[in-house]
């Protein structure tokens, strides 16, 4: 009974992240000399390799910036810090899509500089949040000897220093993100100079039929992708040190009067990519006459929508709990980080043609036809978002309160009841709300299926094509809407920041 | 004896390291049984083996009649119904007091009718009646220890295993609590394996005095025996302090 769950969760996770990946893999065997045909086109890695410029350019801003906002919001006493470190993670939920199509909406931007700043604007929540999870742990004693070893200077740059190697964790999650995104370029092709990605090769293969070629392309993304996030896992689990009951904050540095520029700055990136996007739709939106419109026409692609992310939130939460627990008994747990993160890895595109390939099958196509796997597609995509918090708050749970449990005569349902889910209340909560929010955004994957069609984010990315520009802006704003809504209403009832990376 | 405590051969390791190495031990029912010993001898290990909390690699553990560990068999804590108090009590921290309590009896069967009368009982038993609406954060290091006692015992559990369970109090609080949990343990009529690092304790609570070095037992016997015939240096410092 004490494994019966872990066991199950596991066999869940192998059956929605594992076994697509590799059925997808298996194609580029099923016709080696197509595959190979693929591998050494030079069009791919000239894709591959302005694609990686791209994410290099991306961290070459996020990361300092990233780095300079963390220390703002965690280290100071900059007023607002808190509402301020609470909206941090915003942009993140929005699909890229929404942020070009609200930035081309203010500024005639295009061909690559536009894709950079876009990603630097969707993905510096990352490098933030990882930077100040960093510098959360710095202690007073710490603090306290480096000031007096060589005063606020050497303060100011070892805490810089902490934190950089977290920072570079987010980079590395951005990279991922950015590897598989194909949805910008595309947007940015429609309307400006041609901007050709890595993603864009593969969906050309899907779309030549040519699965083989599809998979065999995908293959130098996902090992580099595999690389990139077992290092950050590594490097994160070494950065997160536990605090124990005697631990102090450091006190924060005082600005003075440098406190309300500094505000202008941190507050800058928060405001270009939370605020500003929703005004620029609603500009561009132009009345509310349109919005209902689209929100009349969309209604029901927007109830589906919410519906199956609430329903895939709660299947990651049931997912990623007993994963969670199985992995903070297990001595090599990163052979579960890596199974739960590889749906993530894998390029979203080739992630939807794995889906095919197990669930198209006779008897299966209630689930293949339905909602049940965009559900799928949805939980294997984003399960490390949930999976993540929710390993981190079980294993800072005292172990002696299972214990004591356990001696008082309390089974493993008992325990479970009225020990771990009391106590792990916020942090379900905040892995709910976080997981629901990601559903909302995930497009790639969900063009590959029948059913992923009827979500908000493709009917989005599908107007972009045939509507006119206010009526795109109103389905993007009502979706960055109920992105946000959820979000707000957790911060508000929770009054805390979400810790989720 | 249906609460006597026998431990024969017992053989406790992590990985290649032997914590615990052959050591037999038995404490009649009701008896207080102190073990003392230095830091890193074994005597946590030994505690967390009686309670099941750690599989022993050898030996034999048995409550009277009834086996909990050998080759074949290992019973679960929670079927043990036994309490144990540990330096870290391990409360709950988003339970009351008296939930604490009322959550104990449930595990153990108890009707919901007579739940209530129960906890209240034990609650003043050990002086937190005041107490039973507040949570562990709002309780002072003694009265969270108190808490701890009373949801150790309330089960009727008829062994108690204490892991230095004052440890982190002050002198005057040991001084108080020491007394405290000796009477109502004997009140219940249980037997007690009391692990202690504070040579008063072990000098005034023990029927039986086991001082335990590098995981075996080096001496056995009341505290008059120790005082006048240490068998060790370790011994012979704990009597003089």
């Amino acid at each position: 009974m004490r494994f019966l769950w872990p066991i199950v969760a596991l066999l869940a996770l192998l059956l929605v992240g594992v076994l697509p990946t590799a059925l997808a893999m298996v194609d580029a065997l099923r016709d080696p000399v197509q595959a190979w045909a693929a591998l050494v086109d030079p069009v791919l890695w000239s894709r591959l390799v302005t694609t990686l410029g791209i994410a290099g350019a991306t961290l070459a801003l996020a990361l300092p910036l990233g780095v300079m906002q963390a220390w703002l919001l965690m280290r100071t006493d900059l007023p607002l810090r808190r509402l301020l470190m609470m909206l941090t993670p915003f942009p993140l939920f929005l699909p890229p899509l929404v942020h070009v199509l609200s930035w081309f909406g203010m500024v005639r931007l295009g061909g690559y500089t536009a894709i950079v700043l876009v990603y630097v604007i969707s993905f510096l929540p990352f490098v933030v949040l990882l930077a100040a999870r960093a510098m959360r742990q710095i202690n007073r004693e710490q603090h306290e000897a480096m000031r007096l070893a060589g005063g606020r200077r050497a303060v100011v740059v070892d805490e810089w220093r902490q934190a950089w190697p977290a920072a570079m964790v987010g980079g590395a999650l951005t990279l991922v993100f950015v590897l598989s995104d194909f949805a910008v370029a595309d947007f940015l092709t429609s309307v400006g100079p041609s901007v050709t990605v890595y993603g864009d090769t593969l969906y050309a293969h899907h779309l030549a039929l040519r699965p083989a070629g599809a998979a065999a392309a995908a293959l130098p993304g996902l090992v580099l992708c595999v690389i990139l996030l077992v290092w950050a896992l590594r490097m994160r689990r070494r950065l997160g040190v536990s605090v124990d009951a005697r631990f102090e904050h450091a006190p924060v540095m005082r600005l003075g009067w440098w406190r309300w520029p500094a505000l202008a700055v941190a507050a800058t990136p928060v405001m270009i990519g939370t605020v500003l996007p929703l005004v620029s739709l609603a500009m561009q939106t132009g009345s509310w006459g349109t919005l209902a419109q689209q929100a009349s026409i969309a209604s029901e692609r927007m109830w589906f929508t919410l519906r199956i992310g609430a329903i895939a939130a709660t299947g990651m939460i049931v997912l990623g709990l007993p994963l969670a627990a199985l992995a903070t008994r297990m001595k090599r747990r990163w052979m579960i980080d890596v199974l739960v993160f590889i749906p993530l890895a894998i390029p979203p595109l080739l992630y939807g043609i794995g889906l095919i390939r197990v669930w198209n099958r006779p008897g299966l196509d209630a689930v293949y036809v339905g909602a049940g796997a965009v559900i799928i597609a949805m939980i294997g995509r984003y399960l490390a978002f949930a999976y993540l918090p929710l390993g981190g708050a079980v294993e800072r749970m005292d172990r002696s309160m299972f214990e004591s449990a356990r001696l008082a005569g309390a089974g493993v349902v008992a325990r479970f009841w009225h020990v771990l889910l009391p106590l792990l209340r916020s942090p379900i909560a905040a892995a709910w709300c976080v997981s629901f929010c990601f559903t909302l955004r995930e497009l790639d994957s969900l063009i590959m299926l029948r059913a992923g069609q009827q979500s908000l984010t493709f009917h989005l990315y599908s107007s972009v094509v045939f509507a006119r520009q206010d009526e795109v802006a109103a389905i993007a704003l009502l979706l960055a809407c109920i992105t946000f809504a959820p979000l707000l209403i957790f911060l508000m009832l929770s009054n805390r920041s979400l810790r989720f990376v | 004896m249906p609460n006597a405590i026998t431990i024969d051969n017992l053989v406790a390791a992590y990985g290649n390291v032997r914590a615990v190495d052959k050591l037999s031990l038995h404490a009649a029912a009701g008896e207080h049984v102190v073990i003392i010993g230095p830091s890193g001898s074994g005597k946590t290990t030994l505690l967390r083996c009686v309670a099941g909390l750690h599989r022993p690699a050898g030996g034999r553990i048995a409550c009277g009649e009834r086996v909990w560990d050998d080759r074949t068999t290992h019973v679960a804590p929670e079927q043990r119904q036994i309490g144990m108090i540990a330096q870290n009590p391990g409360l709950w921290p988003h339970m009351t007091a008296l939930q604490h309590l009322r959550f104990v009896l449930r595990c153990r069967g108890v009707k919901r009718s007579q739940r209530d009368a129960q906890a209240r009982e034990m609650l003043t038993l050990v002086s937190m009646f005041h107490r039973a609406s507040h949570r562990p954060s709002e309780l002072s290091g003694g009265e969270a220890q108190r808490l701890a006692l009373a949801r150790a015992l309330i089960a009727g559990s008829r062994v108690l295993l204490l892991d230095e369970p004052l440890g982190q109090l002050d002198i005057a609080l040991r001084r108080e609590l020491g007394p405290v949990i000796r009477e109502v343990a004997g009140r219940m009529g249980a037997t007690v394996l009391h692990v202690t690092h504070d040579p008063a304790d072990a000098l005034s609570l023990a029927d039986t005095v086991v001082a335990v070095e590098n995981g075996v037992i080096t001496q056995v016997g009341s505290p008059d025996a120790l005082r006048s015939k240490p068998a060790t240096p370790f011994v012979a410092q704990v009597v003089r302090t």
